[in-house]
């Protein structure tokens, strides 16, 4: 796994899957848990574009589910894949 | 016992393997792993006798040079391990105490502190001493079973009724008696070499003969062993020679893949004159890693010969010094909490200890960056702070977490850091200079 800034999202990759993963602000974030939300960017053999919002807890060691977001293109917002 | 009460002893589930005893295979093996020890010091022997267990190293003088006898002790565990061997180590003021801590004592890693080896030896078994298994049934017999109780027998008796053999061994494993080490003689340097008698201004010429050279080398490893350096030497007329130095992370004897590392330095290096000769010397050696072959490749079997395949063909063409991989510190300062090293020749670690994602950022900035913050009173939380756009407002603070160092490394720091998170979730790591009240950013967790 390649961790890479999101500047270089536009630059060319070997990778099978891509992933975004963006910071997002939650009233229970504490100093050991926080709200991400990760975007499938681009999959080998799968449709890129959906996103989820996740929620880390590292004391608790656990990853859980905060929503399922829609793809882009359901919602009728014109959409470009990466 | 018979190899059907072997068999029965071992329960429902297990199988014997039966070998031929080979001394003379066992004797060999030995001495290669004695010759792979000469990198711990120069002075290693084997215990003497018809069938050799045991390596004697004399780490005389060698022992600051890895930290310290108990961290050598440890390394060399360490070491073995990584070759799939388990040892009994014992480092100690003599041989005989030595070989006797390392074989009863319950440590598996004894490292005893010079003046009481003796002392550390007294409740072993006297087989301990090295003695004949005749001489100790007698003495068991006698009711002596600890050399604490051989010690304190009379020796004029001892040597009367069982020999000489007993207070020499005795006295080897006192201290009172010196027992000299053999070491053993260096392996014979593995080396080919190419006169030419035109030269040649073609890489593609020298890789040629570089070929031959290669297998020729190979030739004269011992088996199992396999090329872990080595080096070309390209002589030039009227010029010094080129040296070339190739590295490998695993031992290999592949002909092709050295030759491939062999390409990709010489593309790196252009060549200076004309080459008039080559010589291949091969620096370092090592065991072969065996690995069981299955009908289907595996993510676990192909990974890792891949990733080393890798790490090989680019610090080869981009040098030693490019291709690193980065270590966990036990520093305090942040800056100083993470080293690189050289990914090539480096061994394997064991794993470092997890390192907190949500405590420590995953970028540190290469200077902290020193910025204005809002401060709310009398909390002293950060509230917001000057960013190069306008005033960055600080959704939620958690801290401080105060690190310091001492006076003696020359630049103390002494810092409150804490952690914010942007109103758009992005997490910062901003700390307060407790001696000139400054502020910085110092890092990024996303």
């Amino acid at each position: 796994m390649i961790l890479r800034a999101e500047s270089a999202r536009q630059e060319p990759s070997w990778a099978e899957a891509r992933l975004l993963v963006e910071a997002r602000s939650s009233p229970e974030s504490s100093s050991s848990s926080r709200k991400l939300r990760l975007s499938l960017l681009r999959a080998r053999g799968a449709i890129s574009g959906s996103s989820v919002e996740v929620c880390w807890d590292e004391d608790a060691h656990s990853l859980s589910l905060a929503t399922r977001l829609d793809h882009p293109t359901a919602s009728g917002l014109p959409y470009r894949a990466s | 016992m018979s190899l059907a009460e072997a068999d029965a002893m071992l329960g429902p589930g297990y199988s014997s393997c039966f070998q031929q005893n080979d001394p003379f295979a066992d004797r060999a093996s030995l001495e290669n792993l004695a010759r792979w020890c000469q990198r711990y010091t120069p002075w290693v022997s084997l215990e003497t006798g018809e069938s050799p267990e045991s390596l004697l190293l004399n780490i005389t003088g060698c022992a600051h040079l890895w930290g310290g006898e108990e961290s050598l002790a440890e390394t060399v565990q360490r070491d073995l391990a990584e070759y799939g061997l388990r040892a009994r180590i014992a480092i100690a003021d003599h041989v005989g105490s030595a070989w006797a801590l390392a074989h009863f004592a319950d440590d598996p890693c004894c490292v005893v502190a010079a003046g009481v080896a003796s002392r550390a030896v007294m409740p072993l078994p006297i087989t301990a001493l090295r003695i004949p298994w005749r001489i100790v049934d007698l003495l068991g017999q006698l009711g002596i079973e600890r050399i604490e109780q051989l010690d304190q027998i009379d020796r004029d008796s001892l040597i009367a009724r069982l020999g000489e053999e007993v207070i020499t061994r005795l006295d080897q494993a006192m201290g009172r008696q010196l027992e000299r080490l053999h070491p053993l003689e260096p392996a014979a340097e593995i080396q080919a070499e190419w006169n030419l008698e035109y030269p040649l201004s073609h890489s593609s010429a020298v890789l040629e003969i570089a070929d031959q050279l290669l297998q020729s080398a190979i030739d004269q490893l011992s088996v199992g062993w396999g090329v872990v350096q080595f080096e070309i030497t390209l002589r030039h007329e009227e010029r010094e020679s080129s040296r070339l130095p190739i590295g490998l992370s695993r031992p290999s004897v592949e002909v092709a893949h050295l030759l491939g590392l062999l390409k990709l330095a010489l593309d790196r290096t252009k060549l200076l004159a004309p080459v008039t000769g080559l010589l291949l010397h091969v620096t370092r050696t090592a065991p072969l890693e065996w690995v069981q072959p299955t009908l289907f490749e595996t993510e676990a079997t192909t990974d890792r010969g891949e990733w080393d395949g890798l790490i090989d063909r680019l610090s080869s063409r981009l040098g030693r010094d490019r291709v690193v991989t980065s270590f966990f510190v036990p520093d305090a300062q942040p800056e100083r909490a993470c080293e690189y090293q050289p990914a090539l020749g480096t061994k394997r670690r064991h794993r470092d200890e997890a390192v907190s994602t949500m405590r420590r950022p995953i970028r540190l900035f290469e200077l902290p960056r020193r910025i204005q913050v809002h401060v709310a009173h009398p909390s002293g939380m950060p509230t917001a702070y000057q960013a190069e756009h306008g005033v960055q407002s600080i959704a939620h603070a958690w801290g401080p977490e105060r690190i310091e160092t001492g006076w003696w490394r020359g630049q103390p720091i002494g810092r409150d850091y804490f952690q914010i998170e942007l109103a758009d979730g992005a997490r910062l790591w901003m700390f307060r200079d407790l001696a000139t009240r400054q502020w910085f950013l110092h890092g990024a967790f996303d």
